[in-house]
């Protein structure tokens, strides 16, 4: 009897183990595996973006996902109530994401791992998580337009964020390895696949306190002058390189979603608009260089001219005026330049425009950037030259703009602007950015000389009396122009500006100030020269240059 | 080689056979051989020793394992407890927040760039003296020593310390390398409202002075 059953159960387990082993030996050797191998993407840390002196405008942290599998979820309302106070969220908003029969959507993104540990204690069924990074940005806005912002899946969507996404996101690496029943590696186990890359860090030109001091002084502005917006630019005319670069208003890349999307772009690079007096230096320049008048050349300027049956005026009616050519750039006399630039022919006033940027993009590579306008000389009309002169029939960025100023601060040498002073790779290894290319666009001589004209702009007589800064010697030039608006194809309201530099006997700086629309008075010397004054104050000080001590020299206007 | 070689193959054929043979004996007894019983328990015994080692080889791989996943464990809550701090530091470092900090400590902006060179103790720039009365110092002097004192411990000519001080303006000390005239270097006194503290080393022998403080 024993015998039997003993026969009996030794049969059954045989039997058993040949259908194991044999029969469905292939699936169950799979579904075992499969039961301890896990694969999981290794994500790679993005870049920082850094400002001049290293200090962290943008940075990743380990963060989580909140996410839910629907058909766990036994009392959706309960779960929302409990979830609402520490997500900060709408009970009923959560509710509706919890309910449902999905497997897996999520609740909350990029949530701190400590709110994370706060769920996760209260053992919600259905809620999960799974790891991930979140960009943040420590200073909220501070640079926001130049730095950019990511998306939901963490790529860049604007600024060098985008512009660098490549070089920033690194290379994600995948792993498979075998875990034991808690979820620990089996040390012995099999492993493979492929480490993730981290990302590069971008260390910019900018300086975050002159950045800061710009941004706040042109939104401040922009707010009293009641104008559509503002930019401001700082430059290091011997390297071309960008100190700030502000634009207002801005918006907080730690949550771009809730700005409107025009502040999340760079006006200073994005916008192109007609640059009026600010041109007139350009002319000034090519009037000098080919030796048609000097700064003292004696002009008789009437109240009007007509040139190819056009009548201009100038800003503010006057009657026949004796200026002298300094005296003319001093008043921002339409006239006057008209006069002068009318001894010029249309390719060589074109050439001079060419060869400081004009129309065509900066080369500094920044996403999204405005070539601005500069219509050929075959297509010029009879009054082509006499605006273009003067500054309308052309449009230029606040960028441009302030790189023709730093053409002359820099004694006539164009060097290219940059915003991105180096990268370094996950290993540590630095690697500087190409030294930027430069051409001569006017001689010393001249360059010297139209300092020396724009230093007669911020004196008493001049447009702009007021930038003064005490204990320096400032050389700019105001503008105002009325804006070209492109839906209705119209001239509407104004950009005034102002672009100056200092020390002017040995310029260090160039800050280019751009108010677009202001409501509450237009004149370039009133509207940005306050702007202008705070920031290149402040930038002097920022940079450690002092004053050098020089007096400017005394130039008559009249005759 | 040396001149005789011991065995030549004619000298092998020379040992008469007999002889060879005459020393061949028995070894005696020779050794004992085991038992059927105790070469099993031998074997027996390896094979536990053998699995005993195995057992404590994984036991002490798992052991590992579980140190390394409590490290990690502890690396992930250190790294995110450091850039919890981080972002705290971060945002106490914005030039808003230093902004703000200096204005509570009754700081002002300067709008006309001072500097003190250091080479000759002259002053460059347009000294003004701020509006406003001049606020209490704070109780709590961590970083902000009196000018005067700031000013008589420079080693700058005596010009620029009774203009500093007629002025009210204390000469501001950064991490500066200070060029052929070394200052002793009074901690603190920052620039009022120069943002993000030291940025740099002096270049050209020239520093930026405050105009003192105000209400």
């Amino acid at each position: 009897m024993l015998m039997v059953m003993t026969l009996i159960v030794m049969s059954l387990l045989g039997a058993r183990l040949v259908e194991l082993q044999a029969v469905t030996a292939d699936g169950t050797a799979t579904l075992a595996e499969s039961q301890r191998m896990r694969t999981s993407v290794d994500l790679a840390q993005r870049g920082r973006i850094l400002d001049a002196n290293g200090a962290v405008l943008a940075t990743s942290v380990i963060a989580r996902n909140i996410t839910v599998d629907q058909t766990l979820v036994k009392d959706a309302a309960a779960e929302a109530e409990a979830l609402a106070p520490i997500l900060g969220a709408d009970p009923l908003e959560l509710e509706r994401k919890l309910a449902g029969t999905k497997r897996f959507a999520y609740v909350a993104r990029g949530v701190t791992p400590a709110v994370w540990e706060q769920i996760s204690a209260l053992a919600l069924p259905g809620i999960l998580s799974e790891s991930t990074t979140k960009r943040v940005y420590p200073s909220g806005s501070l640079a926001a337009n130049v730095v950019g912002f990511v998306g939901r899946d963490g790529r860049g969507l604007g600024g060098l964020e985008y512009g660098q996404q490549d070089l920033l996101a690194g290379k994600n690496g995948e792993m498979t390895y075998e875990v034991a029943g808690g979820g620990r590696r089996i040390p012995t186990g099999q492993e493979e696949g492929v480490n993730a890359v981290a990302g590069s860090d971008v260390t910019l030109t900018i300086d975050r306190d002159i950045q800061f001091e710009a941004q706040s002084a042109i939104a401040q502005r922009v707010r009293e002058a009641k104008a559509d917006g503002g930019t401001v630019v700082v430059m290091d005319p011997r390297t071309g390189r960008i100190l700030a670069l502000a634009s207002a208003p801005t918006f907080d890349p730690n949550s771009p979603g809730s700005s409107d999307p025009a502040d999340r772009n760079n006006r200073a690079l994005t916008e192109a608009f007609e640059p009026g007096s600010t041109a007139k230096i350009m002319t000034m320049a090519a009037v000098l260089e080919r030796h048609v008048a000097t700064p003292t050349t004696r002009l008789t300027v009437p109240p009007t001219i007509k040139v190819a049956d056009k009548l201009f005026h100038d800003a503010e009616d006057h009657p026949t005026e004796k200026l002298t050519l300094t005296g003319v750039l001093a008043k921002s006399s339409n006239i006057g330049t008209i006069l002068v630039a009318q001894k010029l022919t249309p390719d060589v006033l074109y050439g001079y425009l060419k060869r400081f940027g004009i129309g065509e993009r900066t080369g500094m590579g920044f996403p999204g950037e405005a070539r601005g306008f500069l219509p050929v000389p075959s297509s010029w009309s009879g009054t082509s030259l006499p605006t273009i002169a003067f500054g309308q029939g052309l449009s230029v960025t606040s960028v441009q703009a302030a790189s023709v100023f730093a053409t002359i601060a820099n004694d006539g040498v164009r060097v290219t602007p940059s915003l991105i002073a180096s990268t370094t790779d996950s290993d540590g290894t630095v690697h500087q950015s190409a030294a930027p290319a430069t051409r001569r666009v006017i001689s010393p001589s001249t360059a010297s000389q139209l300092r020396t004209m724009m230093e007669a702009v911020v004196s008493e007589g001049g447009t702009a009396a007021g930038v003064r800064i005490p204990g320096y010697r400032v050389a700019g030039k105001t503008a105002t122009a009325q804006r070209y608006e492109p839906s209705c194809k119209c001239y509407k309201g104004y950009v005034a500006s102002f672009i100056g530099m200092a020390p002017a006997d040995a310029p260090q700086l160039v800050v280019a100030v751009s108010l677009i629309n202001p409501r509450n008075g237009h004149f370039g010397g009133a509207e940005a020269g306050p702007v202008f004054k705070d920031v290149m104050s402040f930038a002097l000080q920022a940079q450690r240059i002092p004053p050098t001590g020089t007096r400017s020299p005394v130039t008559k206007l009249t005759w | 080689m040396s001149a005789a070689p011991a065995l030549s193959p004619r000298d092998h054929a020379a040992v008469p056979v007999e002889r060879a043979l005459h020393k061949l004996r028995a070894i005696p007894g020779g050794r004992r051989r085991l038992g059927t019983t105790a070469f099993g328990l031998v074997m027996g015994g390896l094979l536990v020793v053998g699995l005993l080692l195995v057992l404590l080889l994984n036991t002490v791989l798992a052991q590992g394992a579980f140190a390394i996943h409590t490290l990690e464990q502890q690396a992930t809550a250190l790294e995110i407890q450091q850039q919890q701090l981080a972002q705290e530091v971060a945002a106490l470092d914005t030039p808003e927040a230093l902004r703000q900090r200096a204005e509570d400590l009754g700081m002002v902006r300067v709008d006309t760039p001072v500097f003190l060179r250091l080479k000759d103790g002259k002053v460059l720039g347009h000294v003004t003296t701020v509006p406003g009365t001049r606020a209490a110092l704070p109780t709590v002097t961590t970083s902000a020593p009196a000018p005067s004192s700031a000013a008589a411990s420079s080693t700058a000519g005596s010009t620029s310390a009774t203009k500093s001080s007629t002025s009210k303006a204390a000469p501001a000390q950064k991490k500066a390398a200070a060029g052929d005239a070394a200052v002793p270097a009074p901690e603190g006194a920052e620039v009022a409202a120069a943002g993000g503290g030291s940025s740099g080393a002096v270049s050209d022998q020239a520093k930026p002075v405050t105009s003192g403080s105000g209400q």
